[in-house]
């Protein structure tokens, strides 16, 4: 009976709706619910942040003004109301420790993680995927790219960071201890060892994982009948090889667009650059609220837009899936 | 009835002289407290904060090491301090007229970096802005204060409902800056952020603040002081809090020099090719609170044996590399009032000797005290590793003359709380701290901690009598007679093993080779430290 109530939708929105479930609605729920998530397990986390900022003569009736001042004297529902209404409206607060808008803050470390990020994704990129075919194409190769990748792989970025200061900077002088630089050529010099040491284990990673699946789209039935049919190598290749290979690979640079902004937290500390990763850690410590909120929700709408474009992506590779994402 | 207060004085406190404990460890380079002057000019000079980028340069907002040196190289401050701990006229002189009232004669000729005159209505804004704002981390300095007040042409008066020696101190801090009122009035709430930065009369302008990647400040080529003249044309702050980062930038010439280094930095900058390591005397210190007044720490037996059960020389040496001397009253020694010196001196030698490491007589006052294997909860800053490293040697060392001790570690924003608020301490029975006087002033810190109410009274410390002499002693204009009635509070409150310093941490700086003149006791943070250094 209940069936009946609800109302039937025509027939031609249908194939919309669940697309719009999938890549639209369910996205932004989850952006909505972390950042519910994000702000109350703050809230809970013991510590008091008015303290930090009155120093050690703090009287507890100054610390009481302070806490009254900043708003924080509000029950948590009610401040992550206020936070939710602002966001919406493009305004994340200020922060409680800079006393400024969260925007002003953010801005030049945005660009600062954005470069660093940016400029490690295109090594990953670069490196992963031209070794990855040459280790699949080039047999000779095989082992030693397995073997580099292998250890690669197992490299933490604050390790590959002491490593590359060690030997670049202190040893030959080649490159800055530390910084952001200012100016693209100045910038590119400073963030050449960070986007390296960022971009190590997960280039590697994606090393093995574009040599796995090229050697398993090779082995595929359809390729040994192309090769049976004379077609060329690289005509196999690109066609039937590469064009299957992609999804996995696809999928997995997703991951590293997330991996790298996480890993950054380590990495800029190491090159003491301020940006996103390290601001967000420093807020943290200092519970400033509102930073940390806007800061997670950016991080959840990145790892999240990139996972999302990933889909579609895939989607519109593979034909198959596009009955499957209407469906 | 005119007091002139002593505002200069001939000597610091020397920590090598005030140390008679034969275990303390020997410097590993030389202490002074300012290098060789320099004239010689320096177009750019590159300066790091390893306690991270300022959160603000507003004088009354100011309270860490990263707001204070910057503030202090932008905003003059009434008084000044000597690298030597004295305190000196600078944009006032100060006369305590009587122990109610003081007068502060301001300087004639002093701009503000916009070319306009620096007048005392500007003085009597800055101050009442810090009076009439409780968010002020140094609005307690002005809890006796009464009015400030333009009392003539270039004098301003402030009285008091209750005697403050204190008071004149403190404006050789922060405290004491004076800024713009027409520039602070229109920017509001932006004022002293990084959108709206300051309107002062320092030696430095600042020129740039980009959030999160670094300051640039420019030297103001009208400054109003012939003997402090800027040398370095343009300075660069960046804020890298990473050890290692910060040591490789000193070690590779990318940053010229830096304040605050942690100790366990000094072995790999020792014998760097682009710079020295510099120890400076500072009232740094690091404690040992007992942090509530009941349970098993209630016990004065119990915490003797702490007291006396923990090897400081070894925390002076191990922890601190020798950049550390041993302590063994609550007042740290480098926070003696220099013009008294030798009456401190005499009276901590007895404290030196009963406090001394003694683990057998710890073991005895362990027993006596009835502790039956307990275990007790030390309190200790997550993350930080100089804390840590004390933390276990203290722990060892109690293990041997048989008390349990547990580390926890605390979040900061849990372990400013606990450091502030009782309820932030619940289950912790001990809890580290690093603290700093802002001038060399015992009262600075005891008046807080062995005072009924005091926001460091952790124990409800309640003693008429030490009341008494720390209120006579806030209303003792002489340095000497002051210093008598606090060893007498002394006296009293120590009998009870509330708190104690354990280690005064020395000031540790870095200046690269090419530089000089830099003052490298902890006055730098309080006076335009950059305007002392200069070529070589």
């Amino acid at each position: 009976m209940v069936a009946h109530i609800v109302p039937r939708l025509p027939r031609p929105i249908q194939p919309l709706l669940r697309p719009l479930l999938r890549w639209v609605l369910a996205p932004l729920l989850t952006v909505l619910v972390a950042s519910f998530v994000i702000f109350a397990a703050l809230a809970q986390a013991p510590g008091d942040p008015v303290y930090r900022l009155l120093g050690n003569h703090a009287t507890p009736a100054q610390a009481a003004y302070l806490r009254h001042t900043l708003g924080l004297d509000q029950p948590m529902l009610v401040r992550y109301g206020h936070w939710l209404v602002g966001a919406l409206h493009g305004n994340f607060g200020d922060s409680i420790t800079y006393r400024a808008p969260v925007s002003t803050l953010l801005g030049s470390r945005i660009e600062t993680t954005l470069f660093l990020v940016l400029y490690a994704g295109a090594l990953c990129l670069i490196v992963g995927v031209v070794l990855g075919v040459m280790s699949a194409t080039i047999r000779p190769l095989s082992p030693v790219i397995a073997a580099t990748s292998g250890i690669g792989v197992a490299i933490p970025g604050f390790v590959a960071a002491i490593l590359l200061i060690s030997i670049f900077s202190l040893a030959l002088g080649w490159f800055p201890t530390g910084g952001a630089g200012s100016g693209f050529s100045d910038r590119l010099w400073h963030m050449t060892l960070p986007a390296a040491a960022l971009a190590t284990s997960w280039a590697a990673y994606l090393t093995q994982v574009t040599r796995s699946a090229l050697v398993e789209q090779r082995g595929k039935e359809h390729v040994e009948t192309a090769r049976m049919r004379g077609l060329s190598t690289t005509r196999i290749f690109r066609h039937h090889v590469a064009r299957n290979a992609a999804p996995p690979v696809l999928t997995v640079s997703a991951l590293t667009v997330a991996g790298l902004i996480i890993g950054a937290v380590t990495v800029e500390a190491a090159f003491g650059i301020d940006g996103v990763g390290s601001f967000l850690v420093t807020s943290i410590q200092a519970k400033d609220y509102n930073v940390v909120e806007a800061l997670s929700v950016l991080i959840v709408v990145v790892f999240i837009a990139a996972t999302t474009l990933i889909d579609i992506a895939e989607v519109l590779l593979d034909p198959r899936l596009r009955g499957k994402a209407s469906q | 009835m005119s007091l002139a207060v002593s505002l200069a004085a001939c000597t610091g406190p020397s920590n090598k002289s005030a140390s008679a404990d034969s275990n303390a460890p020997s410097p590993p380079v030389p202490v002074v407290a300012q290098l060789p002057a320099s004239d010689k000019p320096v177009a750019t000079v590159s300066w790091v904060l390893p306690a991270g980028e300022p959160n603000t340069i507003d004088p009354m907002l100011a309270v860490d090491y990263s707001p204070d040196f910057v503030e202090s190289n932008l905003c003059d401050s009434l008084l000044t301090q000597g690298s030597d701990f004295s305190i000196r006229p600078n944009l006032a002189t100060a006369t305590q007229v009587n122990p109610m009232t003081l007068q502060l004669t301001l300087r004639s000729g002093v701009k503000f970096w916009d070319g306009t005159a620096l007048t005392v209505a500007d003085v009597a804004y800055s101050l009442n802005r810090i009076k009439n704002n409780p968010d002020s981390p140094a609005n307690y300095g002005f809890q006796f204060v009464k009015s400030v007040a333009v009392s003539g042409p270039n004098q301003v008066t402030v009285t008091f409902t209750q005697p403050n020696e204190l008071f004149v101190k403190e404006l050789a801090t922060p405290t004491g800056a004076v800024i713009q009122q027409a520039y602070a009035a229109k920017a509001g709430a932006k004022f002293g952020t990084a959108s709206g930065g300051v309107m002062c009369s320092g030696p430095y302008k600042l020129q740039s603040w980009i959030a999160g990647n670094s300051m640039t400040l420019v030297k103001n080529t009208s400054y109003w002081n012939p003997a402090l003249q800027p040398k370095i044309a343009t300075v660069k702050i960046s804020f890298a809090t990473d050890t290692s980062a910060i040591t490789q930038g000193l070690l590779s010439g990318e940053f010229d020099g830096a304040y605050e280094l942690p100790a366990s930095v000094i072995r790999a900058l020792t014998g760097a090719s682009t710079g020295s390591v510099h120890l400076g005397a500072s009232p740094q210190s690091l404690e040992l609170n007992v942090t509530h007044p009941g349970g098993l720490i209630a016990n004065t037996n119990l915490r003797k044996a702490i007291m006396t059960g923990i090897d400081r020389a070894a925390l002076a040496r191990a922890v601190y590399n020798g950049a550390a001397q041993p302590n063994y009253t609550t007042i740290a020694k480098t926070s003696w009032d220099p013009a008294a010196l030798p009456i401190y001196k005499a009276a901590y030698a007895k404290f030196e000797k009963a406090n001394a490491y003694n683990p057998t007589a710890a073991k005895a006052a362990v027993t006596a005290s009835g502790y039956r294997g307990q275990t007790l909860n030390l309190g200790i800053l997550a993350g930080d590793a100089t804390q840590s490293a004390a933390a276990q040697i203290i722990q060892h060392d109690l293990d041997t003359i048989g008390i349990k001790l547990a580390i926890k570690q605390l979040q900061p924003t849990q372990y400013s709380q606990a450091g502030s608020q009782a309820s932030g301490r619940a289950g912790l029975d001990l809890l580290l701290g690093n603290t700093f006087n802002q001038v060399a002033d015992p009262l600075e810190f005891i008046s807080l901690t062995v005072q009924k109410g005091g926001p460091f009274n952790y124990t409800n410390y309640d003693s008429q009598q030490t009341t008494n002499n720390i209120n006579q002693a806030l209303a003792t204009f002489d340095p000497a007679k002051r210093a008598q009635l606090i060893i007498a509070a002394q006296d009293q409150y120590e009998a009870t093993y509330g708190s104690t310093s354990l280690v005064n941490i020395y000031e540790i700086s870095f200046l690269n080779k090419r530089l000089t003149g830099a003052i490298t006791s902890f006055p730098y943070m309080f006076v335009p430290s950059l305007a002392y250094i200069g070529g070589k």
